[in-house]
């Protein structure tokens, strides 16, 4: 389906990997910060991964700020034989955005009309992994979401998701990263608003003033010891610490604010961890056989 | 080559209030991450809508007029204007899945 056939030799893979593990954060930071704003097409046209997958790997390594992202990025790479084409293997990572049993966007959507047209898209999608989709198919799609959201607006943001899914990842490549960027952020939501110790909007609203006024006061107190701008971002954060701290009431709202981020972050941590695994799994067994279909509906050709 | 065009306030008129199609204007600024951000989606978002939905951009540090005009607070603004009008309007970073849905409504029905 594409014309990118992974690493072209081994030696390159076996580079890319050591580029990774060598350059560490920074390189990570440069994978998906270019992403975002700019141009990943060296990892396609150097080491033949799909744009789709250029562009899901850092996402789902969150963007090399993940515990081990570089640990994951290795292991995928490493479970993806040479001349593979790696376009199926995305469209079908992209879909555990609505198959996934315990983070699948399925779970959000009642039956209906609403879920109908998600579906609608989710086939197309599926199509997608063994043969071309046309672009009135996914237009019809699409169409087809917007006129059933317009009635019934009680999942907008999983909505949102499987609009990101309805696009031809032949020439919207970064739609990947749309798809995994707005997963992550509807479950970092349900990890904030199941958390044993939600904040109430007063004490949402209390805590935002506070931030606020101590930042200022920080700024304050040190530019009256020196200009603002020699005013480093250390001792900038050390001094917004001791404000924090000096004063008891605002001290334990920043504590419960804290332990809520450690919750909250462990729950995507678990998020993340699980999706990546269920990534590598559908690697391990697309490659394992040449003949080895994605969907279950006929060999991928493309896997040679 | 982007599909975007840049508009200054003196070609407005022409290529956005006088366009036999809807038109998708980016008010933007060049030291705003977000708007970079949001330039390989709405590349390939006018790709998609060629032909039904007009992009430009305008830079509002460069066309504070228009900026005034269509009373922009913030950047990235996107205001959508058919036949002369806005018609909707915008803010933030945007996505593919964002964009389709604000824009298929002006594309037509799957054409």
């Amino acid at each position: 389906m594409s014309i990118y056939r992974a690493f072209g030799d081994a030696a390159k893979r076996t580079a890319l990997i050591a580029d990774i593990r060598g350059k560490g954060p920074i390189y990570q930071a440069w994978l998906t910060r270019a992403s975002v704003e700019g141009d990943i097409s060296a990892l396609s046209d150097e080491y033949g991964l799909h744009p789709a997958m250029a562009r899901l790997l850092p996402a789902l390594g969150a963007f090399g700020e993940a515990e081990d992202a570089a640990g994951f990025y290795e292991s995928l790479l490493n479970a993806i034989p040479v001349g593979a084409e790696t376009g199926a293997l995305a469209r079908q990572s992209l879909l555990l955005a609505w198959n996934d049993p315990v983070y699948g966007r399925a779970n959000i959507i009642k039956p209906g009309p609403l879920r109908a047209a998600c579906e609608g898209v989710i086939a197309l999608v599926t199509r997608s992994i063994d043969q071309p989709v046309d672009k009135k198919a996914w237009r019809a799609a699409r169409t087809a979401l917007v006129t059933a959201r317009s009635e019934d607006t009680s999942a907008d943001r999983a909505v949102d998701l499987v609009m990101s899914l309805a696009w031809d990842l032949e020439q919207a490549p970064g739609a990947a990263h749309d798809v995994i960027t707005a997963w992550s952020a509807a479950v970092n939501i349900e990890a904030d608003a199941s958390d044993e110790d939600c904040f109430s909007d007063a004490e949402n609203e209390t805590f935002q003033t506070e931030m606020n006024k101590i930042n200022e006061e920080a700024m304050e107190a040190l530019s009256e010891k020196q200009s603002l701008d020699s005013i480093g971002v250390e001792e900038f954060l050390a001094e917004v610490e001791r404000l924090w701290a000096a004063d008891p009431a605002r001290h334990a709202l920043k504590q419960r604010s804290m332990a809520r981020r450690t919750r909250s972050n462990a729950k995507m941590a678990a998020w993340r961890a699980a999706i990546q695994q269920q990534v590598l799994d559908l690697a391990t067994a697309a490659f394992r056989s040449p003949n080895a279909s994605l969907s279950g509906v006929q060999p991928v050709h493309s896997l040679t | 080559m982007s599909k975007l065009k840049d508009v200054t306030t003196e070609a407005f008129a022409a290529e956005v209030l006088q366009s036999p199609i809807p038109v998708l204007v980016d008010f933007h600024a060049v030291w705003c991450g977000p708007c970079k951000a949001s330039a390989p989606a709405l590349e390939d978002a006018a790709r998609e809508f060629d032909g039904e939905i007009a992009f430009v951009k305008v830079d509002v540090d460069q066309e504070p007029a228009l900026a005034q005009k269509y009373d922009v607070q913030g950047v990235p603004t996107f205001i959508i204007i058919k036949d002369g009008q806005p018609v909707e309007r915008f803010q933030g970073m945007v996505s593919r899945g964002k964009l389709a849905t604000v824009l298929e409504p002006f594309a037509g029905a799957g054409e």
